[in-house]
């Protein structure tokens, strides 16, 4: 825990004063990110690009899984967290790096760089977008592995787990998607830069559901759900001040 | 106390191997680009050389050319650097 | 070319004290200190194992503090630094989880389990590998340094796991040395006061041999750099 936490909230302290000097600064800079994300989901609701491929690739990771695993009804229950995950992880994945990579290749990045709004207002726009597709996912998910392994998913517990993993997962996810866009392979980078930070968080999330989902006593998963929610704050807090690095041209 | 020397052998073989492999690395990674350093002096001297012999050599016929040469020379930052 | 001699003198002088404290540290570790009761010889591993990790821990610290400092300064001599301490780091972790290796077999019957702990360093690793491949991803020299910052910043998310996650899920086998030990490590061992002497000079020797190993690769990229700034020049200048 030393110099990562130490340094972001310095970042912060020195952005407070910037901000609280403008007019409004706190409607301003939400509209901005509300903005963002609204525009991403219009695209999205338009085109229904994204969303109908990736609940294909979420329908057939599922059924690989249940054919490659040869899950009888012992196995299900015990697997079950990891493919929930794994497929989230996956098809988020997929998910980043199109929504990243169209906004770069449209040079429509550029232009939005260029409105007078705080670079992090960007990132969180670009966020909400892609954690309300990784909740849409999840959520079918959560509806699919129920019907298709016969076993109760809709709890409030995996809920919030589900919640706080996927607002984690994001974060990371859209930080370096945005920085992966820049490479010559982004498709091949973004896995092999993503997935080991994210795996502590994947850990944390798959041994947590499973706890959950066995029913064992809250000391089992109760570790599991801070420590997701320790992370998803340190990622909140590096996304924040990272972003504007990443970003400035 | 059970008898586990073997391991002990594996681990610090092990451990000097990768140590070894650290520094021979730089060490090796050292040697080329001083070397490489040392092709880029050659090349350098050999050039200004020519360069001199080229501006002596052009004197006589534009005596312009003969000026320009060595400022060209000691303008290009290669050679404040030497 | 362009360092003071005074300082190439100093680099030079600490290499050969960290040679000698790395012939004492061995002697230490392979023959003053005798053999553990309950382990036997394989214990003796430990020392190493310990010192590399801290070598590592201390290499990713400063690739932290190299990131913030460039992304603060831009001066690319804290990118330099960044890439130097990663290399080293990637090379102490492989001789901890080598070391640590050699000593499981014994002692858990098993090269590898996937033990929270065993996990979360094999994930610390791979996001460091990972950091090398985002350099050589990246072509524009001025982001290349910029995005190596932010991940190495980033990255040391998984070391931090490294060191908590056997304080949140006290089920790892691996035993824990520094704050509370768990219900049911296996494989842990009394301490005595040659162990833990021997146990301090050696996470000594390892510190110090982390940062001249740390020196002399950033030595080795200033020369990579300036040769490769000399050819380009010489090249436009043909």
């Amino acid at each position: 825990m030393s110099a990562e936490p130490t340094a972001t909230s310095e970042k912060t302290q020195a952005a407070a004063p910037a901000r609280a000097a403008r007019q409004r600064p706190v409607t301003r800079y939400w509209q901005a990110v509300g903005a963002i994300a609204w525009k991403d989901l219009r695209a999205e609701i338009r085109s229904r690009e994204l969303i109908n491929s990736m609940v294909l690739f979420t329908l057939m990771t599922v059924m690989v899984f249940s054919l490659a695993l040869e899950l009888d009804s012992d196995a299900r229950q015990n697997v079950v967290a990891g493919v929930l995950w794994v497929t989230v992880v996956f098809a988020g994945m997929l998910g980043f790096s199109r929504s990243l990579a169209a906004e770069h290749d449209r040079g429509s990045l550029d232009a939005l760089l260029l409105a007078p709004i705080d670079r992090s207002a960007l990132f969180f726009g670009k966020m909400i977008g892609n954690l309300l597709f990784v909740l849409v996912i999840s959520f079918v998910l959560m509806l699919l592995l129920t019907v298709m392994f016969n076993i109760s998913l809709i709890e409030p517990l995996l809920v919030v787990m589900l919640l706080l993993g996927s607002v984690g997962f994001t974060t990371i996810g859209t930080l370096i998607a945005s920085m992966s866009v820049h490479a010559r392979a982004r498709e091949t980078l973004l896995p092999i830069l993503l997935l080991p930070v994210s795996l502590p968080l994947l850990i944390s999330a798959v041994r947590g559901s499973a706890a959950i989902l066995n029913e064992m006593p809250s000391e089992d998963w109760l570790p599991w759900i801070q420590l997701l929610a320790v992370a998803d704050v340190i990622f909140l807090a590096a996304a924040y001040s990272l972003f504007g690095f990443i970003v400035e041209e | 106390m059970p008898d586990n020397i073997e391991y002990m052998y594996m681990g610090y073989a092990a451990m000097a191997i990768i140590m070894l492999a650290m520094i021979g690395w730089i060490y090796w990674r050292y040697r080329l680009a001083a070397h490489e350093e040392q092709l880029v002096d050659q090349f350098e001297a050999e050039e200004r050389a020519e360069r001199a012999a080229a501006g002596r050599a052009g004197a006589r016929p534009v005596p312009e050319a003969g000026a320009d040469a060595p400022a060209v020379v000691a303008n290009s930052p290669l050679s404040e650097e030497s | 070319m362009a360092y003071p001699s005074q300082r190439t003198r100093l680099l030079q002088g600490l290499t050969v004290a960290t040679v000698v404290l790395f012939a004492i540290a061995l002697y230490l570790a392979l023959f003053w200190v005798g053999p553990e009761r309950t382990q036997g010889e394989v214990q003796r591993v430990f020392y190493v194992h310990l010192g590399s990790f801290l070598g590592a821990f201390l290499s990713f610290t400063a690739t932290v503090v190299a990131g913030i400092a460039y992304l603060r300064t831009r001066h690319p001599k804290w990118d330099t630094l960044g890439l130097a301490s990663v290399e080293i780091g990637l090379g102490l972790s492989a001789i901890t989880v080598i070391t640590g290796m050699t000593w499981a077999k014994p002692i858990w019957n098993t090269w590898w389990t996937w033990d929270p702990r065993l996990t979360s360093v094999a994930i610390m690793w791979l996001a460091y590998a990972a950091y090398l491949m985002l350099r050589s991803g990246i072509e524009d020299p001025e982001r290349q340094r910029r995005f190596a910052a932010v991940y190495g910043i980033i990255a040391f998310a998984s070391v931090l796991f490294t060191i908590i996650i056997v304080r949140v899920r006290p089920d790892t086998i691996h035993p824990v040395v520094a704050g509370p030990t768990q219900a049911d490590p296996t494989g842990s061992f009394d301490v005595t006061d040659r162990i833990r002497d021997t146990l301090f000079f050696n996470l000594f020797t390892f510190a110090v041999i982390t940062a001249v190993l740390i020196w002399h690769r950033i030595r080795l990229e200033n020369l990579v750099q300036r040769v490769s700034r000399r050819k380009m020049e010489l090249l436009a200048e043909l």
